[in-house]
């Protein structure tokens, strides 16, 4: 973990404690979150902040990929737009999503680029998470 | 710390940073100020700053002069989203230039192409820990 995340060593018991629990806070076992933080998610849940993990937890808990970050905590490190804005094409297009079938949902930008022939900034473009959550709850996240 | 509250961190979020980087109290508005006007050059919105200030609080104590010569290097390298990029790993701005100039010549040397990397590291910017 501490090769994976060095900087994990500059911080103190106390915002790693909070960081922990945070990701508890989304319904996840102790187990489950000692199984993110060895793997190398856990650079995620150290090194981002608390909001913009608890972003991306709460987005997934709300497409129903809950699982899928405790077997590939890795996912946990793109960004919240880049998830958000590829969900919502991905769903436009018809596919369903789910903790078993959501491996498209985190390519690698290339990959995703190539098999959709879209650009991650034209996504972006497209579907702008902080604008839509905006829209959605009349104030800035 | 004017400036810290009017992007949305708040009380707990700053005592948090202050216990990991005390330094930070010694800044004045302006010090941070710039800071922050360097990651809304780049298209960081308010969130994007505060995820990147409070993920890395480090980023406050820079010289401006060598974040701005990094971001920079990264545009120049082929890097886009930059505010996406900082936000996933608030880290890659404790780097220098010359860090980056030195990883990429390994990489080159090692047979890799420059967008290979650049798509690497895009794709996972916590790899840039390994420079």
């Amino acid at each position: 973990m501490v090769c994976l995340f060095p900087q994990l060593l500059s911080l103190s018991i106390n915002s790693i404690r909070k960081k922990y629990n945070n990701v508890k806070n989304f319904g996840y076992t102790d187990e489950e979150v000692l199984k993110m933080t060895t793997c190398m998610g856990g650079a995620s849940v150290y090194g981002a902040s608390i909001t913009a993990v608890s972003n991306k937890l709460q987005f997934y808990n709300s497409i129903g990929i809950h699982q899928t970050i405790v077997e590939y905590s890795q996912r946990l490190i793109p960004s919240i737009s880049r998830s958000y804005a590829r969900y919502k094409f991905m769903t436009n297009l018809g596919e369903e999503i789910t903790d078993n079938n959501c491996s498209r949902l985190f390519m690698g930008n290339q990959a995703f680029s190539k098999y959709y022939g879209i650009s991650k900034e034209e996504l972006l473009k497209m579907y702008n998470y902080e604008k839509d959550m905006e829209d959605r709850n009349g104030r800035v996240i | 710390m004017e400036e810290l509250f009017n992007i949305g961190i708040n009380d707990e979020d700053l005592k948090d940073m202050l216990i990991n980087y005390p330094d930070i109290k010694n800044l004045d508005d302006d010090e941070i100020s710039q800071k922050i006007n360097i990651l809304r050059d780049i298209g960081c919105s308010d969130m994007n700053i505060r995820n990147i200030i409070e993920g890395n609080p480090n980023y406050l104590n820079r010289v401006s002069s060598n974040i701005i010569l990094l971001i920079k290097k990264l545009e120049e390298l082929g890097f886009k989203e930059l505010n996406l990029l900082f936000e996933d790993n608030p880290y890659i701005l404790d780097l220098d230039k010359y860090e980056i100039d030195n990883y990429i010549e390994d990489k080159i040397n090692n047979g890799m192409t420059l967008s290979s990397i650049v798509d690497e590291l895009e794709d996972n910017p916590y790899l840039f820990n390994d420079i």
